[in-house]
């Protein structure tokens, strides 16, 4: 399903933040990507995720080769993904529900097919009361699972998480592996990326490791 | 009805954006209607000028005076060569009945039965079938500079130098128009773009989860568009309030002269209105394209 292939990245400045990885995830799978902070997580998920683009190499989802799209073809790649970030990325002007409909505004939804799947999601995640609150007046635990919520509203195959319990206590964070996984068992390939060890253990999933920008065998 | 939702949530967006910063919102627009009713209202003062000078050569005669002492041999010679030159009304008024015509005025009348020999120039005048003011004026040099000719009387001169006046100001008028119009779009597209950049973070929210280039650039369009808008209605306010007190009240000692300004109608009104919306929305999307390609889309 995502297939890299001596991906390398450059960033403007020089610095390299990714050397030669080559990996393959399959559909359905659940998968782990660790490394020191600064080991290029971010930058493999931003160059999967058709965000960045890459120096070098290439990216294929289902066989499509990213660089042979073009700049108008690209953001509907973009919405196979669900992104979930660290720091969450929410809209605070506006609110929780309104959040969570973007993605759907975006494909072009009518407003009664996005109020129906918006309460779906937040649902989901626990949110479901909370849909006229501001962002900002939300627990760190509850911005995150806002984030999810706005991750997986247009079902996507892939989702991609960038350390998703980055600043949450353990408590917090042991829920939303919880929940990465229940989305994982619907048939969802699931990446996520952390540094932190304590989250992936007693999982069983597959670990890939970065160091320094290169893939660790 | 789902292509109405998109693009109606993006224009509603776009009014609140407005709505949210009232006091620069209302100082941007009424400098864009200002900056648009200058011109707008000296091309119509012009229009006025143009058709008064139109109407001063209309009435425009040529008045060739010659010598009281002429023979009438030279008197038939001049009246000849004035038909070959002269395309249009030629009346005759022989010295004699200039001299009658001013003893009708009792101011004179004393004074011309006094006389001995009569003074009063032969007079012929000449009145074009057109109202071409240079025509005119080529003529009169023409005629001047026969011998037997005392003096030429052009009172189109002036009309003339009030037509072309009239030109060089239409000109002038259009340079303004163009530069006010290069202002403008430069004044949408660093607006736009301080729009751009307080949306940074919802522009790049909106690209990961597959926002099209399109989607991205409409609500900036509509922010541009609903300005030009309202800055030309602010224009078109402007000249219609203006022409309506301040100029109808000093029609009245200018309509003598022939000096008239129209009202201004929805075809006047409407120019600066499409004027505006257009170099807007043209710098609304050279702005948003600008960034778009900033952040490579
Ligand atoms: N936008 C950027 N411009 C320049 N350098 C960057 C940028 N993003 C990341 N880097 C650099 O690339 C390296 C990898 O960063 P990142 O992918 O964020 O690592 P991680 O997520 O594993 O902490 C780091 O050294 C970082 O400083
Ligand atoms: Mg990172």
């Amino acid at each position: 399903m995502i297939e890299t292939k001596d991906l390398s990245k450059r960033y403007p400045g020089g610095h390299q933040a990714l050397k030669n990885v080559s990996l393959s995830i399959q559909e359905g799978e659940m998968v782990f990507l660790t490394g020191h902070s600064g080991a290029g997580k971010s930058t493999l998920m931003k160059l999967i995720g058709g965000i960045e683009r890459s120096t070098s190499g290439s990216v294929a989802i289902n066989g499509t080769k990213l660089s042979s799209l073009n700049r108008s073809a690209l953001p509907y790649l973009r919405r196979n993904f669900g992104f979930v970030f660290q720091d969450h990325k929410l809209l605070i002007d506006r609110s929780v529900f309104h959040n969570v409909a973007l993605p759907l505004l975006i494909s072009g939804l009518s407003k009664s097919e996005i109020t129906t799947r918006v309460r779906a999601a937040l649902d989901k995640v626990g949110l479901l009361e909370k849909g006229s609150f501001n962002p900002v007046t939300l627990s760190g635990g509850e911005q995150q699972r806002l984030c999810i919520a706005r991750a997986v509203v247009n079902k996507p195959a892939i989702l991609l998480a960038d350390e998703p319990t980055g600043n949450l206590d353990p408590g917090y964070a042991a829920d939303i592996v919880t929940m990465f996984r229940a989305f994982n068992r619907v048939g969802v390939t699931v990446v996520i990326a952390t540094h932190d060890p304590a989250m992936i253990q007693g999982l069983g999933a597959r670990i890939i490791e970065l160091k320094q920008g290169e893939l660790q065998a | 009805m789902n292509w109405f939702y998109s693009r109606s949530s993006a224009f509603s967006d776009s009014v609140c954006r407005l709505l949210k910063q009232p006091v620069t919102s209302i100082l941007h627009i009424l400098g864009m209607g200002i900056a648009l009713s200058i011109p707008m209202g000296c091309y119509m003062l012009l229009d006025g000028a143009d058709q008064f000078s139109r109407k001063l050569n209309n009435t425009s005669q040529l008045n060739v005076f010659i010598a009281a002492d002429s023979s009438d041999k030279t008197i038939k010679l001049a009246e000849k060569q004035l038909t070959e030159l002269f395309d249009g009304e030629i009346t005759f008024i022989d010295q004699d009945d200039g001299l009658k015509q001013l003893s009708k005025n009792s101011e004179f009348s004393e004074l011309v039965k006094n006389l001995d020999t009569n003074p009063i120039p032969h007079l012929f005048v000449l009145t074009p079938l057109d109202s071409d003011a240079k025509k005119l004026t080529d003529v009169a040099q023409t005629i001047e500079n026969w011998s037997f000719v005392e003096e030429v009387s052009f009172d189109a001169k002036w009309a003339l130098k009030l037509e072309s006046f009239v030109n060089l100001s239409k000109i002038l008028v259009m340079m303004v128009v163009l530069l006010i119009g290069l202002g403008f779009v430069a004044s949408i597209f660093t607006n736009i773009q301080l729009q751009i950049t307080i949306r940074k973070d919802e522009i790049e929210i909106a690209r990961i989860v597959g926002a099209t280039g399109r989607f991205i650039r409409r609500p900036f369009l509509y922010y541009g568009f609903i300005q030009g808008l309202l800055g030309g209605l602010c224009a078109a306010l402007i000249i219609f309030f203006s022409v309506k007190f301040g100029l109808n009240a000093i029609q009245p000692m200018l309509e003598p002269l022939g000096f008239y300004i129209r009202d201004p109608d929805l075809v006047t009104l409407s120019s600066p209105l499409l004027f505006s919306v257009a170099l807007s929305l043209l710098g609304a999307w050279l702005s948003s394209n600008n960034h778009l390609k900033k952040i490579d889309y």
